[in-house]
């Protein structure tokens, strides 16, 4: 009993001072694949299995939904693209609003897998554990739907969840709002042709906002999920 | 070795061996899979179904573990087969997977519902890997083995949990405090991983592998490439192998390290829960130092490995050290506190015998008096050449579990040493091999934390035409109806951390 004591008044806060300050420890972030230019285009455009990095206008443009962070990119090409190592990924979809500052301090988050594959659920897992502590932000993880303002869906729909995944949205009280994590979640990802929604979770509910990424790293999840609190601002979507 | 292949030839009609595979075919398939898994007292590995020119052929693998053998026993079929699963249990899934896959019966099956398929949600006749159109587009009910008798009553619990779990049916019924009778239903995930590669490229499985069970990454890759290399006679560079060798035992670290984790949360003892995952968290950095990703996803490819990590040795043998020092801690803590030690010791007890008929592997099956540990009963890569000591206990409790995973952390830490010990010294380092695409079928394996993954690959025309993962998980799963038995439901959520298994990896 009184180990743990001493011991923690000993280690003292370890957890992240995001937003508050910025984190630079190494290896919090993947990154995501960064365009830059005069880059040679159709090289890049052949290799990327997912249509992430395609052309618009004559520009070549990185949709991040689609990035399943496959590294052939910056492995298979002549001219290797550079990775960001940022996670601040998050986007709003279009004609989606953040809660208003009545609701917005304080979230309770139910968290719904439809089909992922391990990975992003367990980055979702780690923002309880002491390093990212979102607890400290007011969020919480609810057991159940009826007590939830933020829907998190990770994984690509599977069919024999769809069922599933919409009760939960239906019996969540309104305010509410729905955050897809994770390329599948958002278009399916990998699995696309499979057994899934086609076009990740935004087939079935109406998407508020999207974090990219296959996983994203647990900071991007709480970037989204303090950007839905109308506590962070950021970039809208487009589409 | 001798006589044991006399006595198998005194079933068979073929029989050829291939480096450690004997492929058996025979009339007698009963016979020969009872003597194989009786008195050979083999394990099931895994079970292939393949489309043939007329009909179906089926393979069943058994991995024999006194000596680095594997049996494949073939038949070929038409529409029907018959289930063995009465006799040999771990059977029962896999018949019931090919089944509704592949819409080919096994005649007298027990238990004979559809699995990964559920008949709600698609219709009975949608076979995906028929490739035939759809005979009966009716939609079904699943039918629940629900006790009923008075005072018995039915807690029906998921699929989706309260907290950050995977999704799964898990239906209780309890007659009072204790739990009479657990069934669980899963493949809510099924995302149709098998139909998906069918035709896909090489490199594209490789990726989707990844994503058969997100937090094995690395393992699933490496069981994958190893069955491509060993159909295009692909030699991996040794310095590659001992690269390999340090990414999974860091994936091991990690994943054992998350269970620990978990144990003492539902334990109840959220001081020593938060202080391992933050242990866990700086392994996964040092995995992201290493590798670009926090879970060694693209780490391995075909041929060797796709970073170099010797630039790194000193991190790698900096933070594993600290993190040694750390876990020791809290694993005195752990040995050191009764009440800690009184919920795991009794609880979740899985018998021995349980874990024969279902074969169960990894930490399950040795914490239950079965040994199971490919590194060392079917070495791959280097595992031969290092020393290390694993666990076997016979208590098959959640305190038994959780010791032989300690353990395992120890070893990854020893493996660890020894590996950066020897990249250190390389000179000129040689990440990867020049290679072409084969035409062939093979196994591949590796030893994940849960157990061992084995994949099976068949390449035509440079593509892969099947493609069929089985994760620990799905061999697990089982177990854990029994494991439960008499427990309180309160004790439920310790007994699943403790057995940690993964759905992604069950329901494909
Ligand atoms: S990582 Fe893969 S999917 Fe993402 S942009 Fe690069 S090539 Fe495309
Ligand atoms: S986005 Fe990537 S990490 Fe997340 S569930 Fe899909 S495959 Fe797994």
């Amino acid at each position: 009993m009184s180990y743990w004591v001493k011991k923690g008044l000993k280690t003292g806060v370890v957890s992240t001072r995001y937003p508050k300050q910025e984190e630079t420890a190494s290896g919090i972030t993947p990154g995501l694949p960064q365009i830059t230019d005069n880059i040679n285009s159709d090289d890049l455009i052949s290799v990327c299995p997912t249509r992430a990095i395609h052309k618009t206008d004559e520009k070549l443009l990185l949709e991040s939904s689609l990035c399943i962070h496959c590294y052939r990119c910056s492995r298979d090409t002549k001219e290797p693209l550079s990775w960001s190592e940022g996670f601040e990924w998050a986007s709003f979809e279009k004609n989606s609003t953040p809660f208003s500052s009545t609701f917005g301090h304080s979230l309770h988050i139910c968290v719904v897998d439809s089909g992922d594959c391990g990975a992003c659920l367990n980055e979702t897992k780690l923002l309880n554990s002491p390093l990212y502590n979102m607890h400290r932000l007011g969020f919480f993880i609810t057991p159940s739907p009826r007590k939830a303002d933020v829907l998190l869906v990770v994984g690509a729909v599977t069919q024999q969840m769809k069922g599933a995944l919409l009760k939960a949205y239906e019996a969540m009280p309104t305010p509410k709002k729905v955050m897809a994590v994770g390329t599948c979640a958002l278009s399916g990802g990998v699995f696309e042709g499979g057994f899934i929604a086609e076009n990740g979770v935004s087939s079935i509910l109406p998407v508020d906002i999207t974090v990219p990424g296959c996983p994203p790293p647990p900071l991007a999840i709480l970037h989204g999920l303090l950007s839905l609190a109308g506590r962070k601002n950021i970039k809208r979507g487009t589409k | 070795m001798k006589e044991i292949f006399d006595s198998i030839h005194y079933f068979c009609d073929e029989f050829s061996e291939d480096g450690n595979f004997v492929t058996i075919k025979t009339k007698q398939l009963k016979s020969l899979s009872l003597y194989l898994f009786r008195d050979l007292d083999c394990d099931l590995s895994s079970v292939v179904a393949l489309r043939a020119k007329d009909g179906f052929n089926i393979k069943y693998l058994y991995s024999y573990p006194k000596k680095d053998y594997f049996f494949i026993v073939c038949q070929n079929i038409q529409d029907e087969f018959e289930s063995f699963a009465d006799d040999i249990p771990a059977l029962n899934w896999f018949e019931r997977e090919i089944s509704d896959l592949f819409g080919i019966i096994p005649l007298n099956h027990p238990d004979f519902r559809a699995l990964p398929l559920h008949p709600e949600n698609y219709p009975i006749g949608f076979h995906p890997m028929q490739n035939d159109k759809i005979k009966d587009e009716n939609y079904g009910t699943y039918e629940y083995k629900d006790v009923k008798s008075e005072g018995v009553y039915t807690v029906p619990v998921g699929p989706i949990h309260a907290g950050v779990i995977e999704p799964g049916h898990f239906r209780f019924a309890m007659s009072g405090e204790p739990i009479l009778q657990l069934e669980i239903r899963h493949f809510w995930k099924h995302r149709g991983i098998e139909k998906l590669c069918e035709g896909k490229e090489v490199d594209e499985v490789l990726n989707i592998s990844q994503k058969i069970s997100g937090d094995n990454a690395l393992s699933h890759a490496l069981s994958f490439a190893m069955a491509i290399e060993k159909i295009c006679d692909i030699k991996v560079p040794s310095f590659a192998q001992y690269c390999r060798v340090i990414a999974a035992e860091l994936e091991r670290i990690s994943c054992n390290l998350s269970d620990f984790a978990g144990v003492f949360q539902d334990a109840g003892y959220s001081f020593g829960a938060s202080g391992i995952t933050a242990l866990k968290e700086d392994i996964m950095r040092l995995m992201k130092l290493l590798s670009g990703n926090r879970f060694f996803k693209d780490f391995v490819i075909i041929g060797g490995v796709s970073k170099n990590i010797k630039p790194y040795t000193k991190e790698i043998i900096d933070i594993i050290k600290q993190v040694n020092i750390t876990f020791d801690k809290y694993k005195k803590i752990m040995e050191n506190s009764s009440s800690i030690l009184e919920r795991l010791e009794t609880t979740g007890k899985i018998k021995k015998q349980t874990v024969k008929d279902l074969s169960c592997v990894g930490f399950t099956a040795s914490a239950s008096g079965r040994f199971s540990d490919f590194r060392k009963t079917h070495p791959y890569l280097i595992y031969s050449k290092l020393d290390f000591e694993t666990l076997v206990l016979s208590d098959g409790d959640v305190s038994a579990r959780v010791r032989v995973k300690l353990n395992d952390i120890k070893n990854s830490f020893k493996i660890i040493k020894i590996c950066t010990n020897y990249i250190s010294q390389v000179d000129k380092p040689k990440l990867k091999v020049k290679y072409e695409i084969k035409d062939g079928e093979e196994f591949g394996y590796a030893q994940s934390n849960r157990g061992n993954i084995v994949h099976f690959v068949k390449i035509e025309d440079k593509k892969v035409v099947r493609f069929k993962p089985r994760d620990p998980s799905f061999m697990n799963w089982q177990s854990i109806q029994f494991a439960v038995l008499g427990d309180v439901i309160g004790d439920f959520p310790l007994v699943n951390k403790s057995l940690n298994l993964s759905y992604a990896g069950n329901d494909l």
